[in-house]
């Protein structure tokens, strides 16, 4: 068999289960095959580096120019920002003064503001799951926003005591459905047992808190998020300010 | 939830359209270091991790390793931004604390196992090779760059760049070749 479309195949994905046999062997006792092959393996690595160099060139150009938008916005316009904010401002703490004295907080526009689905970072969704199919299928629903066939399957997985992250998931889907008391229970489960989503469910806490019109437990789980934890910390005083 | 206005597919990024490269990087960023502050690495090294993390899942849609998005981007970004975090803070010698054990990461490891993490070292033969592929004309450049990183074949490469025939891209690509060795050799002459 031709040596250079041997090659040519095994760098274009196409050798078929006979021509790698012969390769195999040629590579074994060919030197001159060996070496020719050594040579484009070394030439594909190097490509590759090559790329890959590029590549993060182009992200850093990428973060120089969000960074730069940031501060553009910043200098150019911070006058102008400054006093518009300042009329607004003062608007806001009218409105807010005479809102409060009529009513509390709105707290739906809080949570709406700052409620956000939490990614699906634990489960990745492949083709070839096999027997994994009951969180395959709670992932996939979790990912497409079908939250009440999310809930159902991540139920199923809990009775099956499959526990690890997955009351945090069924929260957000929970969340996602207005099922708010459901959703605190779940999350308390997570401060208890899920280290890794200790963080995160505390927040979500306060805003299932929020939802449910708690102020006082929605203000008691931020001040435990602020003083115990860097998730969302910023947002977290901004809302226990406009709680006050 | 925020959605995509049109979705970035994986074609687009394979073909290397730098918007795609740019929207999904924009996209994902955020949510990226918002996961990434809870190790307590610094803002720079979360963004640095960020664009390796980045770069190799980039690498992996080339080479055919991610087929489809069976996952949503940022699953896989941050499956392999958790394992170059844990490299990090080994190499800062902080003391990666047990509630961080990968093993927690559980099924997100399936991403984690098939990509390539680890950069090697180029051997001193590669250097020398990256020095002289960079001499060569950007034609040959390109040529090569789409076979050996794009995994084009012949017909790709005859149909992309409007050559007349495979066996024109076939001689184009031996010539290109033909010159590399020749250049190392003179530069390299035992």
């Amino acid at each position: 068999m031709d040596k250079e479309l041997l090659l040519y195949q095994y760098f274009a994905n196409q050798l078929t289960e006979d021509g790698q046999k012969i390769f195999n062997e040629l590579l074994q006792n060919d030197p001159d095959f060996k070496s020719q092959f050594e040579f484009e393996k070394n030439l594909k690595r190097v490509i590759n580096k090559k790329q890959k160099e590029n590549l993060k060139q182009k992200l850093i150009g990428f973060e120089k120019e969000i960074n730069s938008n940031d501060h553009n916005f910043d200098s150019k316009s911070s006058f102008k920002l400054w006093s518009m904010a300042a009329s607004l401002a003062l608007l806001i703490a009218l409105g807010w003064i005479a809102y409060n004295t009529l009513s509390g907080p709105d707290y739906d526009a809080l949570y709406a503001s700052n409620f956000e689905t939490y990614p699906n970072t634990v489960y990745t969704i492949t083709r070839s799951d096999g027997n994994q199919s009951l969180t395959r299928d709670a992932f996939a629903a979790y990912e497409a926003n079908h939250h009440e066939k999310a809930i159902a399957a991540f139920l199923d997985l809990r009775t099956k005591g499959e526990l690890a992250h997955v009351d945090f998931y069924l929260a957000q889907s929970y969340l996602n459905t207005g099922k708010n008391k459901e959703a605190i229970a779940a999350l308390k489960s997570v401060i208890l047992n899920d280290k890794e989503f200790k963080a995160e469910a505390h927040w979500y806490l306060a805003l299932a808190y929020l939802k449910s019109k708690d102020e006082v437990n929605a203000k008691a789980t931020l001040k435990n998020l602020v003083e115990n934890f860097d998730y969302k910390k910023e947002k977290a005083q901004t809302l226990l300010k406009a709680l006050d | 939830m925020k959605e995509a206005k049109t979705e970035i597919t994986l074609e687009d990024l394979r073909k290397g359209s730098d918007l795609a490269l740019k929207r999904v990087y924009e996209e994902n960023r955020d949510k990226f270091l918002n996961f990434a502050r809870r190790y307590h690495l610094s803002d720079e090294e979360n963004i640095d991790i960020y664009q390796d993390a980045y770069i190799i899942f980039y690498d992996n849609v080339m080479n055919g390793k991610v087929e489809s998005f069976t996952s949503s981007i940022a699953t896989y970004l941050f499956g392999i931004g958790k394992y170059l975090i844990f490299e990090r803070m080994k190499k800062n010698k902080k003391k990666v604390s047990s509630k961080y054990d990968l093993s927690v990461v559980g099924k997100e490891d399936e991403v984690v196992n098939g990509f390539e993490m680890e950069e090697q070292e180029l051997t001193p033969e590669q250097v020398l090779l990256k020095k002289h592929f960079g001499g060569l004309g950007q034609k040959c450049q390109e040529l090569l760059t789409l076979f050996y990183y794009r995994g084009y074949t012949i017909q790709d490469i005859m149909e992309a760049r409007d050559y007349n025939s495979e066996n024109v891209v076939k001689a184009a690509k031996s010539r290109c070749m033909k010159t590399l060795r020749e250049r190392i050799q003179a530069n390299n002459p035992d």
